[in-house]
Formats: C-alpha cells, structure tokens, sequence
C-alpha cells in the first residue's frame, strides 16, 4: 500500500513526460528535433542544467532553449526520457529509409509517444521497478543531489533494471561476483559470464557507451550507472559483435582517462574472451590505437604475479 | 633510484598525448572561441554567451587532454586581465592625500579629505573584488568540467582558487610603484585611518569597510588556502597593534585629565563600540581579540592608576556613595580579573583604613581622661545608674562605655556599608566581600579592646537600649552583636567579659528582659557553640534555683514564726547562691579595691550584724545546710541591697528606703543612738566590721549625696577621713516617698588599664592551660609530631576559642618539656617533638 504514493508520483511523471505540460525549457538536438522538458526536473538531477539556466546568468537560461550540439539526436531524446522515466529503452533503429523519412523531428516524437504509450504496462513495471522499491524500502535512486554524486560512481546504486530481478544474489553476469574497481580479485582463469538473460537481441553497445559519456558530461550520476550497468549486460551477450570495437572507441574517446568503469568493462570483456576477439581486425587495430586499452590488458595478463602497481 | 621511485610514487605515468583518434580537437581554435567569451564576461557582456556552448569547448579540451594547457591559459588569461585592466583601475584612484605620507605612515592631509579619497579607493577595490568574484564564478561555470577532471585528478587548486591567488597576487602583492607599497599596504593604512576617524566620532562607511574585510577573509597567504593563514589575519595583527598603541596613549591621558567614574565609563563604552566595529565594520572573529586589547590597555595595566585615583578613585567613590561608579569599577575589572585582585586590595585597604580610624577615635576617647577614673568613683555618691542616663559626657567613666557603644556601632556601620557597596555594585562578589570581611575581621581584631566593648554593647542594650523597643527592633539590636562578635577571633576573653557583665546584670537585676537574655544566650549558643554558653546558661540556672530557695526560705521563716513568738517582725530574705566556679565574682572586688582581696577569699562573716540581722542569716545558713549537705556559704554583703522602712522628723509618713547591705547596717546603728550623740568613722567601723573602703562609699552615699542625706557629717566635706563624725540628720526632708540610695560603681563600664591589665593576664593564663591542654592531646594522639605541624595542628584546635599567639604555644611547649611531657627528638630532620607517656 505503500507504493501508491509512489506510484502515483512516477505516473504524474511519465504523464509529464508524455504531455510535456508546462514545460519552460526546450532542448534541441543537432538535427533540430525538439524536446519540451522541465527544469524542476532535470536541473536538480544535472549540474550542467543547473548552471545553464541559473540566475539568468546565460543566454540559455534567459531564452529558455539550448541545444544539444555534441550529442546524437537519440541520446539526447533518451537522455531526456531517462529524466523522466528513471530509465531509457533504446528503439530499434529505424530502418534506413524509414530514418531519412522521419527527420522532421516533431512527427516522430510523436510517433515515438505513441509507440511508448502502447507498451505502456510493461514498461512502466520495467523502468520503476516496483520490486526494487519495496526491496529497498525506498525509491532505488536516492541520490538526493547532483552535487553529492557528482564526481561518485557508487556502483551499489546502479540501475533499476538490475535492482529489478528478483533475487540479489543474481548478478547480471552470471555466477561471478560483481566487478569492482582497484583490487578485486579478477584473476585470469576466471571464466568468462554466461550471456545474461536481461540482454537484448540488438547491441546497443555503442548507444550506451554514449549515453555513459552524455551522464558524464552533463553530470548525471544515475544516468552514467545505468549505462555501465546495461553496457555490461549487452557485453555478456554481444561481446562477438563488430559493433563492440566501435563501442571500444567511444568509450575512450568520450570520457576522461580517470573515468575507470567503462574502460574496465571494455578490457575484462576482451580479457574473457581475448582469444576470439583479439584476432578481430577491428579489435586489434583498438588495441593498437588506444594506449590504455593496451595498458589495461598488459595488467590483466600479469594479474598472476603479485600486485605491483598500487 | 631514488628518483626512480619518486616518479613512480608521485605524478601518474602519463600516456603520450598523442594516439586518439579524434585527437584532431583543435585548441588554437577553441581557445580563441573561450578567451572571447571570458572577456565579454569580465566586461559584464555575458549575456549573449551560450553556456552550452562555451560548456562544450571547454569540455572537449579536457577530454582531449589538453586540460592543463587549458588551465594554464585561463591563468595566464586572469593574471594579465588582473594586472593591466583591474589593478589600472584600482591605481587611478590613488589620489594625492593617500600617497602623500609624512614619516609616520600619517597623510597629511585633513581627515575628511583623506575620508573621501580612502573611500573612493576602497570603492574601487571592493567592486574589483565583487565583480571579479562573479565573473570566476560563471569562468567557473564554463570551466566545470575542466575543475571535475583535470584539476582533481592533478591535484591542482580550482580554476576559482588559482584566481584568487591570482587576484592577491596581481592586485594586493604588487607594489603600486616599483619598489614602493603595495595595495594591500594602502589598504590597511587606509582602513586603520578611517577606523581612527570613527574612534574620533567621525561617520565613515563602515559597510565599505567590511566589504573589503570580506575581500581579505577570502584571500589566502597561499594557494593552498589553509585556514588560519587569511589575509585578513595579516590586517588584523596591524590592526591589533595600532588600536593597543592608541589604546595605551588614550588610557594614560585618560587617567591624567579625567576622574575614575567618566574612566569606567569610556572604557566600557569603548569596549562596546569596538565590539560593534567588529560586527558592523571589521570581521566578528576579531571581537574577542580586539576586546583583549582594550581590556588590557584600558583596564589592566590602568586597574592601579584608576582605583587610586585621587579625588575620583575607589575612596572617593565609597566616601561619596557612588554605587553606579563603584560598579562600573568592578565590571571593569571582573573582565580581566576574576579574582578582582586590584579592586579587593583597595577595598580592604579602604576597610583597614576605616576601621583603624574607627579603633583609634576609641582609644583617643577612652584614653583622654585615664587618670581621672579613679576620681569618678568619689564622685559625691551620685547614683551611677542615673548618672549614666542623665549626664553621661560628664562623667569620664561612661564617656568611656560611650566610646564602646560608639564604637560597636561604628564598626557595624562600616560593615553596613561595605555591605551594601558589595550588594549594589559588586553584584555581591563572593571573592570581594569575603575579603572585605577578612579585613573587617583584621580590624576588630587588631582593637585590643574589640571583646570588652562588644560585651558591653550587649550589655548596655539588655540594660537600656532595648526598652521600649519592638520585638524586631531587639532581635536586630542582638543580630548586630553577634555579627561584630562574628569577626572576633579572641571568644575567651569575649566569654570573659560576657560573664562579668552578665553576673552583675543578672545580681543586680538590671537587665530590662530575661527572655531577651535567654535570646542572646541561644544565639551565641548556635554562633559560638554549646561549650561557650555553658557557663552562661550556668548563670541563669543558678538564677533560677536561688528565686526557688528565696521562696523556700520565706515559707520556712513563716512556718517558724507562726509557731514561735510572734513579737518581732519578720524579716524578708532574698538570696542569691551563685556557684563559685560560674560567676565571675572578682568582678565586684575591682571596686572595692585589692586591700580587700584576701578578705573576700576568705570569706565575709567577719561583718558584724545586728541580732535579727545575724538570726536570719544563720537560719538561712541551717536551711540551706539541710537542703545541700556539705556546701559552704560565702556571704557578698558589697553586693546585696536592703529595703527599709524609715520615719523623718520632718516627714509624717512612712518612706521606703532601698540602699546596700553594708547602708542597711550603717543606718541601723543610728537607730539605737540617742538624739543629737555621733558616731566616729572609727566607731562605725569598729561596729560593723566593713571594709574601709566600702564604709567610705556607703558613708558618702548617706551623708555627702544631697537627697539622701540621711546623716550630717563632720566636718562637713566630700571627702571621709578617719576622725570624721555622723550623727542622724534632723533636717532631712525626703520629696519622694520611695527613696533610693545609690551606691557608686555598681554599673559596667569599661575596665580601667589596671583591670583590663588583669583581665588580659588572666585571660593568657587560661589560654596557656588550654594551649598546654591541645598540644598534650594533639601529641598523645599523635606521639611524634614536627614541630611546624604542632604549631599547625593546635592553632587549628583553637580557632575556635581565639586566635593563639605563636610565642605562647612555643613557650608552653617548653614548659611541657621541662615538665617531661616531651622530649625534643635529636635525630629527626626536622624540629619534632615526642610524646612520653
């Protein structure tokens, strides 16, 4: 019975999301597709939203719009959905045509709340996570300020999509303990997960490596969790695709070399199965490329000897 | 190696810049892109600016790792920014009365024209600040990116923090001149100026002030921006030093030109208003510490200077009843002292001074007229009762009891009103006023006569002073003694004193109430304790038992005489039988002389009675044999008095005569005499057997006194002489029906130096028991004692009884010793003592 409150505050905001009643900022994508949102909502949660529309400081702030111009037009539309939805449902991409049809943005946006609209029921026991809520005894996301995570990649905390299933000794990557940074005890005969059953049939590596690096720059901690979180899902699964090296490039071309979660994923995915991988033309040549990368596998590969670097 | 190690330890292995794809981020073109927005912003033209936009540039210099060239540039940007546009700015309002300084850093200028440019310079530094704190703060904004992930992970200051070092730098380090001051130096010289002109009572800007106060409270000695290391820290010593200078220079002058009171009250005021500076102008974390430089400057290196002032210091104040000042004094002191010390030194001494006046008036009274005290008691036997009501100046001897109630009542004056002044302006310290008390107890004590006088207060009040009054009015007049007797530390000889006044009182039923006795008898009781009053309480039994006798007897007499001839008439028997230890019977020798002193130990039945006289006495005597076996009778006839019924010639009636036993028996001798026949002194001495000394007085009493001249003498003169001649007085004619013939010497008054000299012997007789008494307990309890402690130990037993004098215990530890008591202990390390059993 408690969950009524609750329920009755995430329907007002996917209503919200929906109508986009009120709403007293527009966001635009590069290819000029419009989002209507509210500030109350995103800039509590985002440090970069904040400072645009404070105080009237700035120009985005006193004519009410800005846009997008680094992101892609669908990280943007799913960064806004995450705002609203605590989650974001990557579409299937369109077809091509289908693409180039559709680029008047205003239409598909339309169509897009229409397609979200039918599917309603599942999503929104998907996205709030109710089961989480009640297993927490509290909304999932309790990261109360942007300020206090800004910098944090508290990993407890990590997505409704996880928190989800039931069960919390499950772990998304089968039967091993979850990853944690610094010195966990990843060792190289650890086996590699089995795909997860939460993975979807599309990738999406790629989307959620971008959409880890739009939490990072516009400072939403909870968005930048459940990127990592949902890359790491689709990795178990998808790790064999070609689209993984092109995921690779992203996540060390979009965050900064301290940023260590995306970059772990990336290395212990390779690592697991780097028999396979490595002889992918396209993962050789990332290897080659990226320093880091290198720098991180030469780590794994040494991981029998005692530790030596702090 | 150790180079090796140390690179490893500290900076990051950093991967080569190069390698990314995409490193293509063009910095030569992004920066330009930045570097224009940040000088629009610093122009107050940001308005226009896409956050967004300058968010996303930046962004792509950090996440291309250009971050610290990034902030390299910024800082490079701020620095020039800073030192060209800003600090011209600052520079240009450097007018003529700031720079031009005489050798004491003073302008030269007038005040209000160094007012106004100050402020125009301080009005320029502090919308600098202002505005440079809102432009770091949107560089900030733009910059955020570049703070989360270059600055944080290479340890470097934020953007904001390295401006405003930059700032401290550019702007306040800088010299205005080559090698000349530089601004934060103007600054503090202008700001002290200005708080100057607002100690002299001119209006100044204080919320410039503080702003620029908030400008060096948010500026660091380094980038590192520790705490305790504010410039404002820097201003605030230069502060500090020049208000103690100014301080100590106002104080002096203060304490030359002015009186105490207007010095308490600048002082306060000053400590106020520097307070309100710190809120209003300065930083109230300097409250605390600016306030200890006035307390220090004005109030405690002036404490001394302020209370001796002459004509307005602490003794004036009190000789003067200022309250109000004399509060402020303390207020003043309370917040540098605790303990008060200076004002409780000159309070004391004030008492000291007080007192001693007070104990010298005393002594001046009493001693104006030593040698004629023993001519008072030959005054023509005028009833000394009387004598002290109606013509007391007259008469040297109660010139003297008035010196002692004078006296009692000085030194509670002098308490009242110390009291008081601790009450209204000391809030009633605990510190001061039991120091004034210890010195009002220096003063009573240093009085040699402090316990005689109070006793006799007490007994001029049981005698007089307390008739006619209310109930409360007597239970003040009795508080008041026992808070003089409060600070006497000598209790024995008061006890002394107490005995022999309360003896003679209680004989000669002088005191006004018993049960105001009894009152006084049960307070000292619960201030002095059940051992002092024993004895007194002795006295009142003794009292009480001989009424019961008296009654006795009467109903014996009666009983014998019904049975027996009834010719006679019966006469009526008061008696009072005192317990010789109780009484301080020596009391009634002193005035009948030492000639008597063997005689009144060896008892009074040498006086010869007349037959019914001497029947009663010895009936009594049988009487009281059978109630107490084995008890003698020593009869007081000096003290007793007589009732008689007498018949004049020149009277038809019947009069009542009250006059003293020895009067009696003198009388009763004219009474078988045939008219006109005399009796010689000799003859009358012969016939009664009374000392010479009291016949001389009850002699004068009947024939020298003019109303109760009941006897002619002959020669007719004051004096008596052996050979002198009485005969009845035919004459005598009473005007009253009742007459009483008074007998000199029967009131208390104070001791001549003779008996106060014996008094004071007896008195360190008995401390010399008692003190012998404390040393045998404490040393048998003890058996071996140091004899520093010894000497502790017993004055500690003491205290209570009286104050014992060093010399004494140490003589009487001798006479122990030569007594065997004790035995000096040869080896010991220090003087001790021994116990022998």
């Amino acid at each position: 019975m408690g969950d009524k409150p609750r329920a009755e505050l995430f329907g007002a905001l996917h209503t919200l999301y929906q109508s986009r009643d009120y709403s007293d900022l527009v966001i635009f994508a590069r290819d000029s597709s419009r989002h209507p949102v509210h500030r109350a909502i995103l800039c509590p949660r985002s440090h970069f939203f904040h400072i645009a529309v404070k105080e009237r400081r700035w120009r985005d702030g006193t004519e009410g719009h800005l846009t997008l111009a680094e992101d892609d037009p669908e990280v943007v539309r799913l960064l806004v959905e995450y705002f609203y939805l605590l989650d974001y449902d990557p579409i299937v991409p369109p077809p091509k045509d289908a693409e180039s049809a559709s680029i008047h943005g205003s239409d598909k946006s339309d169509a897009l709340s229409v397609r979200t609209g039918s599917t309603d029921a599942v999503q929104y026991g998907h996205v709030y996570g109710t089961s989480a809520v009640s297993a927490f005894g509290g909304p999932a996301h309790r990261e109360p300020r942007f300020s206090a995570t800004f910098n944090g990649h508290d990993r407890r905390d990590s997505s409704l999509t996880v928190h989800a299933i039931p069960g919390h000794d499950f772990s998304p990557f089968g039967d091993r303990p979850p990853i944690g940074r610094g010195k966990s005890n990843r060792s190289l005969g650890n086996a590699a997960p089995e795909p997860s059953p939460l993975a979807t049939a599309e990738p999406n590596l790629v989307l959620h490596a971008k959409m880890y690096a739009a939490g990072d720059r516009y400072g939403v901690a909870g968005l930048k969790s459940l990127a990592l979180d949902k890359f790491k899902i689709q990795l178990t699964r998808h790790w064999d695709m070609a689209e993984f090296a092109e995921a690779i490039h992203v996540v060390y071309n979009t965050t900064p070399s301290s940023d260590k979660d995306m970059r772990e994923a990336v290395a212990d995915t390779i690592g697991w199965h780097g028999s396979k991988l490595l002889d992918k033309a396209e993962v050789e040549c990332a290897v080659m490329e990226i320093n880091g990368l290198a720098y991180e596998l030469l780590k794994r590969s040494r991981r029998a000897e005692p530790e030596f670097m702090g | 190696m150790m180079a090796t190690m140390s690179r490893r330890g500290g900076a990051k292995i950093r991967p080569p810049r190069r390698g990314l794809q995409g490193a293509d981020v063009d910095f030569d073109t992004t920066w330009p892109i930045l570097e224009g927005a940040f000088k629009e912003i610093h122009t107050k033209n940001a308005s226009a600016l896409s956050f967004e936009e300058l968010y996303r540039n930046a962004y792509k210099i950090v996440l291309k790792k250009k971050g610290e060239e990034l902030y390299n540039k910024v800082a490079r940007f701020e620095e020039q920014w800073l030192g060209s546009t800003v600090r011209t700015e600052i520079v240009r309002t450097l007018t003529p009365p700031l720079t031009l300084t005489d050798g004491a850093g003073r302008t030269l200028a007038t005040s209000s024209e160094r007012r106004t440019a100050g402020e125009k310079f301080l009005k320029s530094l502090k919308h600098a600040w202002e505005d440079y704190q809102v432009c770091m703060g949107m560089l900030t904004d733009v910059l955020m990116y570049m703070d989360r992930v270059y600055c944080t992970d290479h340890r470097q200051p934020s953007i904001f923090a390295k401006s405003m070092g930059l700032f401290r730098d550019q702007i306040l380090r800088t010299p205005v001149q080559p090698a000349s001051t530089t601004l934060l130096d103007v600054l503090t010289r202008i700001v002290l100026d200005q708080i100057q002109m607002d100690r002299d009572g001119e209006a100044i800007d204080q919320f410039l002030i503080k702003s620029n106060v908030y400008m060096l409270e948010g500026l660091y000695e380094s980038d590192l921006e520790v705490e305790d290391e504010k410039l404002y820290l820097r201003f605030e010593k230069v502060f500090l030093d020049q208000s103690a200078n100014f301080y100590r220079d106002e104080g002096e002058r203060m304490l030359k030109e002015s009186d105490a009171g207007s010095y308490c009250r600048h002082a306060k005021k000053r400590i106020d208003e520097e307070n309100d500076r710190c809120r209003s102008t300065l930083s109230e974390s300097t409250s605390a510490k600016i306030q200890a430089v006035v307390e220090g400057e004005l109030i405690r290196h002036k404490m001394k200077g302020l209370i001796e002032m002459e004509n307005s210091g602490v003794a004036f104040m009190v000789d003067n009843d200022k309250f109000h000042e004399l509060s402020l004094v303390f207020d003043l002191e309370a917040r540098v002292d605790p303990r008060k010390s200076e004002l409780t030194r000159a309070m004391q001494r004030l008492v000291t001074e007080m007192g001693t006046d007070i104990n010298n008036a005393a002594l001046t009274t009493s001693e104006a007229t030593p040698q004629r005290e023993a001519a008072g008691d030959d005054e023509d036997g005028k009833p000394a009762e009387e004598g002290a009501k109606q013509k007391l100046p007259a008469k040297p001897l109660s010139q003297q009891t008035v010196a002692a109630l004078k006296w009692v009542e000085e030194i509670l004056r002098l308490k009242d009103r110390f009291d008081k002044i601790c009450t209204t302006s000391f809030s009633s310290d605990q510190t001061v006023s039991s120091a004034i008390n210890r010195s009002m107890a220096d003063v009573v004590n240093t009085f040699s006569r402090g316990s005689e006088y109070i006793s006799l207060f007490i007994d001029d009040n049981m005698k007089r002073g307390i008739r006619d009054k209310t109930e409360a009015e007597i239970d003040s007049t009795l508080e008041k003694a026992i808070m003089v007797l409060r600070y006497l530390s000598d209790k024995d000889l008061f006890e002394t004193y107490y005995k022999k006044h309360l003896c003679k009182r209680l004989l000669l039923k002088k005191s006004v109430s018993i049960d105001v006795e009894k009152q006084m008898i049960s307070r000292m009781k619960i201030e002095l304790g059940n051992s002092f009053t024993l004895k007194l309480e002795a006295m009142f039994k003794d009292m009480t038992l001989s009424e019961e006798l008296s009654n006795g007897f009467r109903a014996h007499i009666a009983g014998v005489m019904d049975g027996a001839h009834n010719n006679s008439k019966p006469v009526d028997l008061s008696i009072r039988v005192l317990t010789s230890m109780t009484w301080p019977l020596e009391a009634f020798r002193g005035a009948s002389g030492e000639d008597r002193d063997e005689n009144s130990l060896g008892g009074r039945d040498i006086t010869l009675y007349p037959p019914e006289i001497e029947r009663l006495k010895s009936g009594f005597e049988r009487f009281y044999a059978q109630k107490y076996s084995g008890r003698k009778l020593t009869w007081y006839n000096n003290m007793g008095d007589a009732d008689l019924r007498a018949r004049f010639p020149r009277s038809t009636r019947i009069h009542d005569v009250n006059c003293s036993t020895y009067a009696m028996l003198i009388l009763l001798l004219f009474n078988d005499l045939p008219a006109g026949e005399s009796l010689s002194l000799e003859e009358i001495e012969a016939r009664t057997n009374i000392p010479r000394g009291d016949l001389a007085r009850n002699l004068q009493s009947l024939a020298v006194a003019p109303k109760t001249r009941f006897l002619v003498k002959e020669p007719m003169s004051r004096d008596i002489n052996s050979g002198d001649r009485f005969k009845f007085n035919d004459d005598f004619k009473p005007s009253f029906i009742k007459i009483k013939v008074g007998v000199v010497s029967a009131g208390n008054k104070v001791e001549n130096d003779r008996e106060r000299k014996e008094t004071e012997k007896k008195n360190n007789d008995s401390r010399g028991f008692v003190i012998e008494a404390a040393v045998v307990r404490i040393m048998k309890q003890r058996k071996q004692l140091p004899h520093a402690q010894l000497l502790t130990e017993t004055i500690t037993q003491l205290s209570h009884q009286f104050k014992p004098d060093v010399n004494m215990i140490k003589k009487r530890i001798e006479g122990l010793i030569e007594r065997e008591y004790l035995e000096r202990m040869e080896d010991a390390p220090v003087p001790s003592y021994k116990y022998l059993a």
